[in-house]
């Protein structure tokens, strides 16, 4: 099906609606099941990584993950190569 | 005791009371007892599609008030022996609709009935969630469209957190997507999302697909369920949805191209296998 897409100029519409749902539902699950707090200490940690840096908001990512009866919070943040201000 | 369904959407206008009325109907022409009841405390139509509007003396919430008792707000229905309607109150708010109310007319329900169809109203707010609390499965409406979708995904979240169920750790209810106003012809050309997309999308098994029919409006003017019409598509769908309820083997119907059936069955059971 894919493929067939790919050679028509136009995409249908309904491929589309498809395309956007996945994402938006997916987003909404992911919010669902976090914790409240979660996307604020990402933007106060955002603000506090480009005081230092210049770092791509997409390059921070901020996940609270759940085993068993405790929460490990883990922070990544791809640094740019030689970038420091 | 009584097996307790949901008719739950999150969204309004795509089938709820439509899906409420046929497959309680279609539950009773089969010879269960069985009960619809209304959720939509304020916007009441059930009692409109069931054809019975004119005799509502008491409702949903003149039960949990104790101002009358249940079988005085019990409607049976004119045609369908063991098919009785309860409907909802028409001046109050949901507010009134309480958990221990709602247990209260489920358990005494269930004494008498096998099962107990719940058409919840739209939305996610408390009329919502007590139509789906005690469920023990939930019927899942939704339109191929994407408002309708996303809805329907909220609502399943409700249905595996909020729910009694959920809430004592006992088993999850059982959720089943029944897709309404569907056109094979426009999914077919691409402009509308497909029974595949929708159910990659939710994650849920298939129970029917209704495909948009003249007949449900028809049915409705008249305040019949649709299930009764049986040379409508809409009611021949409702009727086979009933049937796999009741754990038969029927094969979905109304799901391909008008044209070039055969062709196109064997493509989908290809694509079902990749």
């Amino acid at each position: 099906m894919s493929l067939l897409h790919s050679f028509r100029r136009r995409r249908k519409s309904a491929s589309v609606a498809k395309d956007r749902l996945q994402i938006i539902i997916a987003q909404e699950r992911s919010n669902l099941n976090s914790e409240d707090y979660l996307p604020m200490l990402r933007e106060e940690i955002l603000a506090v990584i480009a005081k230092y840096t210049k770092v791509d908001r997409e390059h921070v990512r901020v996940d609270l993950q759940h085993r068993d009866n405790s929460a490990v919070l883990e922070l990544n943040v791809m640094l740019p190569e030689k970038e420091t201000v | 005791m009584a097996k307790i369904i949901v008719v739950t959407s999150g969204k309004g206008g795509v089938g709820k009371t439509t899906t409420s009325a046929s497959f309680a109907t279609g539950l009773a022409m089969r010879g269960h007892r069985t009960v619809v009841i209304d959720f939509d405390v304020g916007l009441r139509n059930l009692d409109l599609v069931m054809g019975c509007e004119r005799r509502v003396v008491y409702d949903l919430v003149n039960v949990i008030q104790n101002e009358a008792n249940l079988q005085q707000a019990l409607i049976k229905d004119k045609t369908v022996p063991k098919l009785y309607v309860l409907a909802a109150s028409q001046t109050r708010d949901k507010e009134v609709l309480t958990q221990e109310g709602v247990k209260k007319i489920l358990d005494e329900l269930s004494k008498e009935f096998k099962y107990i169809v719940c058409d919840s109203p739209a939305g996610i707010e408390k009329g919502a969630h007590m139509a789906m609390y005690y469920a023990d499965e939930a019927l899942v409406v939704t339109n191929p469209e994407v408002s309708s979708v996303r809805d329907s995904d909220r609502i399943l979240g409700m249905l595996s957190s909020k729910t009694g169920r959920a809430v004592e750790g006992q088993e999850p209810i059982k959720e089943h997507l029944i897709i309404t106003r569907y056109n094979s012809n426009r999914v077919d050309s691409g402009e509308m999302l497909s029974i595949e997309d929708i159910k990659e999308l939710l994650g849920i098994e298939l129970m029917g697909v209704v495909p948009e029919s003249e007949a449900v409006l028809d049915a409705s003017n008249k305040g019949q369920p649709v299930i009764h019409n049986l040379s409508s598509s809409a009611g021949q769908a409702y009727t086979d949805i009933v049937a796999r309820f009741l754990g038969e083997d029927v094969p979905m119907r109304f799901i391909e191209k008008e044209k070039g059936f055969f062709k196109r069955l064997f493509r989908s059971h290809k694509e079902v296998a990749v």
